[in-house]
């Protein structure tokens, strides 16, 4: 946008709109009167003025018609000799027409006859010719003359007249001359006024001033041919109207007038009336000033009825958006109050209608709400052991920062110390680069040795962010290196990851534990974690081993189920040796010799071995299918194991073995599988009398207390040797030292002994010295 | 800004404005002049008083109102030279916008007065003011005065005229004159050379007061002279009783100059006309008020003379006035001539 509208309110808005609106609509208005007003004005103006000009001159052809007129009508009554008649004639007019102040009758050869005057007598002697007066000549020619104005002695401006008379009833001619004081034609003009401030005045045919109301302007004798309206009326004889642009100039005082002029035709006069143009105009100031009135106050009245109108509409707006805020704010029972009668009451009913239903689902709501907040709650509390975990990461990396700091303080004295240095550590930097490289190369190594990794590793630092990740880790987990490191586990969204978090979580040091991956192909992996722990002792992290122990586990399972496909196999036909073997050395088949009867015993021993071997891997099989089941009952341990050493007797007596018996209850019971458990306690008891040497005892304990029982089954035997305790329990494990003395055995039996004690809710460990003697413990639930 | 403050500020703005509005329109309507003029009136006889009304009744035509924008201060001196300085005097330190002084004597009296003071001085009633040093020229005075002659000075070879052809068998007319007056002296010299052209001796008699008039008629005797003539001096006006006195018991004709003169008993008088006289007067007055400078305003002569015949004085003193003169006096109108009748 080129320019962003600014937030206005909305009553502002209605005002400034209809303000706007009617102020134009006011201006327009206005404007179409006023202008062509001002023109009209104008124009009435100068119109006004001519009129004026136009009466003026009309009065001045007036008065000198009626003055001509008047010494015309004298004429008839003049005759040629009366010289006394005649006298009293004039003598009566210039007393009537004091306008007059001197006439001359003159006969037709230019003298003067007879001269009267307000002031003086003339006698006989004092009259003069005036043939060769141009006011004699045409006057005598039948044209009345009117000369240019004179000045008397007495600054009086005048001007001479003259008219032929004819004498009757001779008809002969004559004329009659005589002065007019023009002072009735200063009346005229000083009259003729258009305002207060105008100025009239009469020019003759040269331009000169003859009339003004100022008479000093008159008697210096100004010529005014250089104003445009003079020029007009003198050379072209044209009527000034005012209306030409040279109408208005200015006057010798400076002033801007309009001028208007009349040419006064008969006598080659000029009327020319002057106005100051603000006062001639003062129509139009009136007018503009009406207007700037009208416009005035017709903009602050419509301003003023902008506000009402934007209040009356605005009003209800307002009360709607007051009472919405109450109903926002909470006050579901606030009702509101219009009655405009419009839709903003429609609304407010609407409002109102809205509030009951808020009320209603508020009352949902809350209920709602409250679940939520409990779950919320939970879900803070979360968030505060994670912040707070933040927090002592933040405490601990202020503490590394300061620990940096101080390093770099160190590192600053050190470097201001090698700099001391400088020349004999030139060698050792070259061995230092050396070493850099070695370091570099161990680094690249390092890096080498991780990405050769055939296991995954993950490094988990001591806050439980993912510092390291190997490539072949990312493989297994297919996950990015990006897109794990700094993360915890548990961030991270894969069902995998989740897994391996879990187990973390659910013990600390896992040895070996057995993960089964999502996804197809199915993968399994073992995952061990061991703790990193730095030079100064301190706990850097977490390793998290990844090992795939996918093709282990098909291996494994082929050769569970071979094992399994091969005993099923064997143990059939073993069983039927057993059965042929048993028969022939019960003589059943006939007699036997007593060295075929020790070589069949031999076979039949050798038979009963392979059908307990396969037993085992039965069992084996068994366990690790989870088809080994128990059915726990409520046994007695005591019979049990009195009954398992019976059968043991013998064997001992014939190994020289003592079995020693030690149990400090009558009776205990558990809750177990008899058979299993038989197993169990039968695979302890012929290890310790199978590796015990000849003429030592074996002594079973039982002991219980509340909760369980204790059975330790210790011999005098070979013991088992330290580095190979780790693997007593596994599979096919013989130490070597028990493979030396015993060549029989699978290897299975603690295997399975392990399995069906544990299996029991028991535990069993050892405690063995090479040369000494092994003590294997075990403990079991006592059944309730 | 809240609804209730704008209605209360458009309120306020409105009628300030109506207020403003209401005082320029009325401000505009008023008087032209607003000032209240105070013009001191100086007046050296009560023989000139139509010529005081005459200013005031010109005053009046052209707006100018006693007791409502102009105040009259009015002061005769009877005559007493003196009298009329102190009159002039205290003009000046009343500081009067315009004093109208007619007569020479009380326009001198004027002229000393405002002679270091720009208080503008109307004349009227003078008959010659360029000769009597009043001014600079009839263009322009050149001072503070300007004001309309009497032109008695002009007119009085015509009165010598009027007064032969009123009574034609005039032989000897009896002039009585100040010498040195501004008025009186160079009209009684036109006297003179008229009486040449007319074929009348003027028996002049120059005195220099009041009681040599008196005295001087009482002492004439019949036939001594033909005529009594005032030649326009304002102390041979001032003694007209005594001019009257003296034309009745001489029975012989008197010409004095106004109305006046000839209500009191003189036979014929040519004069100006006092009253219209002093109107003209009150438009030079008003232009000053107005504020033209007197020394731009052109002397002015009189407009109209006024000839009046005092039939019945005439008949009194046993002498008839020819009729055609009656006829022109009568054909004048009001403004040209009046007669007295028997």
């Amino acid at each position: 946008m080129i320019f962003r509208i600014p937030k206005i309110k909305l009553g502002n808005k209605i005002a400034l709109i209809y303000f706007i609106l009617g102020f134009a609509s006011l201006i327009a208005v206005n404007l179409i009167w006023l202008l062509p007003s001002l023109t009209e004005t104008r124009k009435n103006a100068a119109t006004l003025q001519l009129e004026i000009a136009k009466r003026g001159a009309i009065e001045i052809n007036s008065f000198l018609d009626y003055k001509i007129g008047s010494l015309e009508n004298i004429g008839p009554f003049l005759r040629p000799q009366e010289i006394e008649k005649n006298r009293e004639i004039l003598d009566n007019f210039l007393q009537k027409e004091q306008v007059f102040f001197e006439i001359t009758l003159i006969d037709g050869t230019g003298q003067e006859r007879i001269k009267v005057s307000q002031f003086e007598i003339f006698s006989e002697s004092e009259l003069t010719s005036r043939a060769d007066e141009e006011y004699f000549q045409k006057a005598l020619g039948g044209i009345f003359f009117v000369s240019r104005v004179f000045f008397s002695e007495k600054a009086e401006p005048y001007l001479i007249l003259a008219i032929p008379i004819y004498f009757s009833p001779s008809g002969t001619g004559g004329v009659l001359m005589a002065k007019l004081k023009l002072r009735e034609m200063q009346q005229i003009i000083s009259e003729l006024k258009v305002g207060s401030l105008s100025h009239s005045f009469v020019v003759d045919g040269e331009g000169r001033l003859i009339a003004d109301p100022n008479l000093s302007l008159v008697l210096k004798n100004l010529n005014l041919s250089d104003l445009a309206p003079v020029k007009k009326i003198i050379e072209k004889k044209q009527i000034v109207d005012g209306l030409a642009s040279e109408d208005i100039y200015q006057n010798d005082q400076g002033q801007s007038v309009l001028a208007v002029g009349m040419p006064l035709q008969k006598l080659n006069w000029g009327l020319i009336i002057e106005r100051p143009e603000a006062d001639a105009y003062s129509g139009l100031t009136s007018k503009i000033t009406a207007f700037v009135i009208i416009f005035v106050l017709g903009g602050l009245s419509i301003f003023f009825a902008a506000r009402l109108l934007a209040i009356y509409l605005i009003g209800p707006m307002k009360k709607l958006g007051d009472g919405a805020k109450i109903i926002g704010a909470g006050n579901l029972d606030y009702r509101l109050n219009i009655t405009s009668g419009d839709e903003i009451q429609e609304l407010a009913e609407a409002f109102n209608e809205m509030g009951s239903q808020l009320k209603e689902s508020y009352v949902y709501l809350e209920h709602k709400v409250d679940e939520r907040t409990r779950e919320l709650i939970a879900q803070r509390d979360q968030l505060d052991q994670a912040v707070k975990k933040l927090i002592d990461r933040d405490v601990v990396l202020n503490e590394i920062r300061k620990q940096q700091e101080e390093a770099l303080l160190e590192a600053n004295k050190a470097k201001s110390k090698s700099e001391e240095a400088r020349i004999a550590s030139l060698n050792i930097l070259e061995d230092i680069d050396e070493s850099r490289k070695a370091q570099e190369d161990e680094k690249n190594k390092v890096e080498a040795v991780l990405r050769s990794l055939t296991d995954g590793l993950i490094m988990i630092d001591q806050f439980g962010w993912i510092s390291l990740i190997n490539p072949e880790a990312e493989a297994m987990l297919n996950v990015k290196k990006e897109n794990v490191l700094l993360k915890r586990l548990a961030e991270i969204e894969k069902a995998d990851i989740k897994k391996i978090n879990e187990a973390i979580e659910k013990e600390e040091g896992i040895e070996k534990k057995e993960i089964k991956l999502d996804g197809s192909p199915e993968r399994i992996l073992e995952i061990s974690t061991a703790l990193v722990i730095g030079v100064d002792k301190k706990i850097l992290g977490q390793v998290i081993i990844l090992h795939d122990i996918t093709r282990e586990k098909a291996v494994e399972k082929m050769k569970t189920e071979f094992v399994t496909i091969t005993a099923h196999q064997l143990r059939t036909p073993l069983s039927a040796v057993k059965w042929t073997l048993r028969l022939i050395l019960d003589q059943d088949l006939g007699p036997i010799s007593k060295e075929q009867a020790e070589t069949l015993q031999k076979g039949y021993q050798s038979n009963e071995r392979m059908i307990n071997l396969v037993n085992d891997l039965l069992n084996i099989t068994r366990i690790e299918e989870g088809r080994f089941i128990y059915g726990l009952l409520k046994i007695s341990f005591i019979d049990l194991i009195k009954e398992t050493v019976d059968n043991f007797q013998t064997l001992a007596d014939m190994r020289n073995i003592k079995i020693k018996l030690q149990i400090s209850e009558n009776d205990i019971e558990i809750m177990g599988d008899k058979e299993k458990m038989k197993l169990a306690l039968q695979n302890l008891i012929e290890n310790a009398i199978s590796y015990s040497f000849s003429g030592s005892d074996v002594t079973i304990s039982v002991d219980c207390d509340n909760m369980n029982l204790t059975v330790a089954i210790k011999d005098k035997g070979m013991g088992i040797p330290e580095n190979q305790q780790k693997r007593v329990f596994s599979k096919f494990f013989r130490a070597d030292n028990a493979v030396k003395m015993e060549t029989e055995g699978s290897g299975l039996g603690l295997f399975l002994t392990k399995n069906i004690i544990e299996k029991h809710g028991g535990k069993i460990w050892f405690e063995s010295e090479e040369g000494k003697g092994s003590t294997f413990y075990f403990t079991l639930p006592i059944a309730k | 800004m809240s609804n209730k403050k704008t209605f209360f500020i458009l309120t306020i703005f409105l009628i300030v404005l109506a207020a403003v509005i209401f005082l320029v329109i009325n401000q505009n309507n008023g008087n032209k002049q607003s000032k209240v003029f105070h013009v001191g009136l100086l007046q050296m006889a009560s023989t000139v008083n139509a010529n005081i009304d005459g200013f005031k009744a010109g005053m009046a035509e052209l707006g100018y109102q006693e007791g409502k924008n102009i105040v009259y201060d009015y002061k005769n001196a009877e005559g007493n030279i003196d009298l009329i300085n102190e009159y002039a005097k205290s003009f000046v330190v009343q500081r009067v916008d315009l004093i109208f002084s007619d007569t020479s004597p009380a326009t001198q009296a004027a002229k000393e007065a405002t002679t270091n003071s720009t208080i503008p001085v109307v004349f009227s009633m003078v008959a010659d003011p360029l000769r009597a040093g009043f001014i600079a020229s009839i263009q322009s005075s050149g001072n503070n005065l300007t004001g309309t002659s009497c032109a008695y000075i002009d007119i009085a070879p015509k009165r010598l005229e009027f007064l032969k052809e009123a009574f034609p068998g005039i032989k000897k007319v009896l002039v009585f004159y100040r010498p040195g007056d501004k008025s009186g002296e160079p009209a009684y010299e036109e006297i003179k050379k008229a009486g040449q052209k007319l074929g009348v001796q003027i028996i002049a008699k120059p005195v220099s007061k009041s009681e040599e008039i008196k005295e001087i008629l009482k002492n004439l005797k019949p036939f001594e002279v033909d005529a009594l003539m005032d030649p326009a001096d304002s102390m041979v006006t001032a003694n007209v009783d005594s001019l009257v006195e003296a034309s009745l018991r001489l029975k012989i004709p008197l010409m004095m100059l106004s109305d006046l003169e000839a209500e009191r008993g003189a036979t014929i008088t040519y004069g100006v006309d006092y009253l219209d006289l002093g109107k003209q007067s009150a438009a030079l007055a008003d232009k000053i008020l107005r504020g033209t400078k007197p020394a731009e305003i052109p002397i002015e002569m009189p407009r109209t003379f006024r000839i009046v015949l005092n039939l019945k004085v005439a008949n009194q003193i046993g002498l008839t006035i020819p009729e055609n003169l009656i006829t022109r006096v009568r054909a004048a109108g009001v403004s040209g001539g009046r007669i007295i009748p028997l």
